[in-house]
């Protein structure tokens, strides 16, 4: 078994004229929880989806544990899609036997826990619960999952402080025991970088910065601060 | 779970009519509007019957024509639903062959269409003994002769599905991928092919007014469009398939 879970070789895609990656390299190891931050439009959506097999890129090699992108790799890999729904007629308790059907080592047990933690009931249609509620449930369904690759694209995006707290106090307790990969996207730098071992920075498709969090934070102040930096001054790696 | 449990699984989770979200639960005016129409339909009949003496309740079976287009129409509407609902990276990210996603969209509208056909056949048949109870006229042999139609319309209908339920799939697909402006061109073949495989019907179905024998018979050589239908149905799965790898807009 390879010690990499990602690894990116000169990944370019685009999307008519605009160019979503840029000559791409990348290489994360296993068990690491990576931050991938970076401005709307430099490619973090892209990445993710091309890593779950979703967009194939137009040149360059992308490889996920040992595996090409696809249904196969899939199997080991739980990812939490950005701007993603839930099925509104589904309840909690359906999401988690639909779970159970259909994504490999979901562990139901885990699942419950964790809507116990994040106070979400397991009555509660998808259709009528909050923004936040059902980021919640998604989450679960990602993160209850015995895989080896999380990828969260956007977990927070439209979710109110409190339910953000709540999904991290919850994020910090089960994903970051040492033997999983997690990647996670936010524009939540602020409430999630805690949970961060390294991070990446991305922009117009490239890779600009990477580095452990720490060093990077005792380097550059803060994680915000980077991300300001580079976004005005275009810094390299 | 087994490939085949999932696949079953698959079809089932299909299988669930699910409404877009922020629209009005439109079930409700569907079972208003079924109300209507099984009130209008009992009243023309009902007109029918007393003022026009030869009327003869048999063509009502000719309605099963309509169920490939409604086969279609769901076909493409369990592909667009993903999309709408959001619900797209889900279902796409599942790690079973895509052929396997698409396939079991297939038979959940193929199954909803026979489903739907069933339904409307147990209601025409109950239109049909309250005709013919107005009418004074019911006999065991009318009642073959109704049923007997009605069973060859639904044979046809149900070879012809597959075909119907494959276009209406990977249009779906089409509309969703970077494909997209070849829709047009795909309606106008879908168009031509219906013409060349089902609707020169004078060669393959032909009417008999007279009671006694069921109103049409079919020829056995409408096997052969219908075999032809199948390997295309065949054909145009593998084509969404492609799409599916190949050339999504997410």
């Amino acid at each position: 078994m390879t010690d990499i879970a990602v690894a990116c070789k000169q990944v370019s895609k685009r999307y008519g004229a605009k160019t979503a990656l840029d000559h791409l390299d990348i290489t994360i190891p296993r068990g690491h929880v990576v931050g991938v931050l970076g401005p709307n439009g430099a490619g973090k959506s892209t990445f993710f989806r091309m890593l779950a097999g979703l967009v194939q890129p137009d040149a360059g090699v992308v490889e996920v544990l040992g595996q090409r992108p696809g249904w196969r790799a899939n199997e080991n890999i739980a990812y939490l899609p950005d701007r993603a729904r839930w099925y509104p007629d589904h309840t909690t308790e359906q999401a988690f036997q639909w779970a159970e059907r259909f994504l490999p080592a979901f562990d139901r047990a885990v699942a419950e826990r964790l809507a116990s933690l994040m106070q979400l009931d397991l009555t509660l249609q998808a259709g009528g619960m909050s923004r936040g509620q059902e980021a919640r449930l998604m989450l679960i369904l990602c993160v209850a999952r015995r895989v080896p690759l999380i990828i969260l694209d956007e977990p927070f995006s439209g979710i109110d402080v409190v339910s953000r707290e709540q999904i991290v106090d919850a994020l910090m307790e089960h994903i970051c025991d040492g033997d999983k990969t997690v990647l996670i996207s936010t524009h939540e730098i602020h409430e999630v970088e805690a949970l961060f071992d390294s991070v990446i920075f991305l922009g117009d498709g490239r890779l600009q910065l990477a580095g452990e969090a720490d060093a990077l934070r005792r380097q550059y102040g803060s994680m915000r601060e980077i991300v300001k930096r580079l976004h005005l001054g275009g810094e390299q790696q | 779970m087994t490939g085949q449990r999932v696949f079953w699984a698959l079809v089932r989770h299909d299988m669930k009519e699910r409404k877009q979200r922020g629209k009005y639960n439109l079930r409700i005016w569907r079972w208003v509007y079924l109300a209507i129409i099984v009130a209008v339909a009992i009243a023309v009949t009902t007109y029918l019957v007393l003022r026009r003496p030869g009327f003869d309740g048999r063509f009502v079976w000719f309605y099963t024509f309509a169920i490939p287009f409604v086969c279609a129409g769901m076909g493409t509407g369990l592909v667009a639903q993903e999309f709408r609902n959001g619900t797209a990276g889900w279902w796409l990210t599942l790690p079973y062959p895509r052929g396997r996603l698409l396939v079991s969209k297939f038979v959940a509208c193929i199954v909803r269409a026979l489903i739907i056909m069933v339904g409307l056949d147990a209601l025409f048949c109950l239109l049909y003994l309250y005709t013919v109870l107005l009418q004074g006229q019911f006999t065991a042999s009318g009642l073959a002769d109704f049923l007997l139609t009605g069973a060859r319309l639904n044979l046809v209908v149900l070879g012809i599905l597959p075909f119907t339920g494959s276009v209406g799939v990977t249009y779906g697909m089409l509309r969703y991928s970077t494909l997209r402006p070849l829709v047009p061109l795909g309606w106008g073949l879908f168009g031509i092919l219906w013409w060349f495989l089902f609707s020169n019907d004078q060669q393959f179905i032909f009417v008999h007014p007279e009671l006694g024998g069921g109103l049409v018979a079919v020829s056995p050589w409408l096997l052969l469009p219908m075999a032809v239908g199948w390997v295309l149905a065949a054909f145009l799965l593998r084509l969404a398939t492609r799409i599916m790898e190949k050339h999504l807009t997410l």
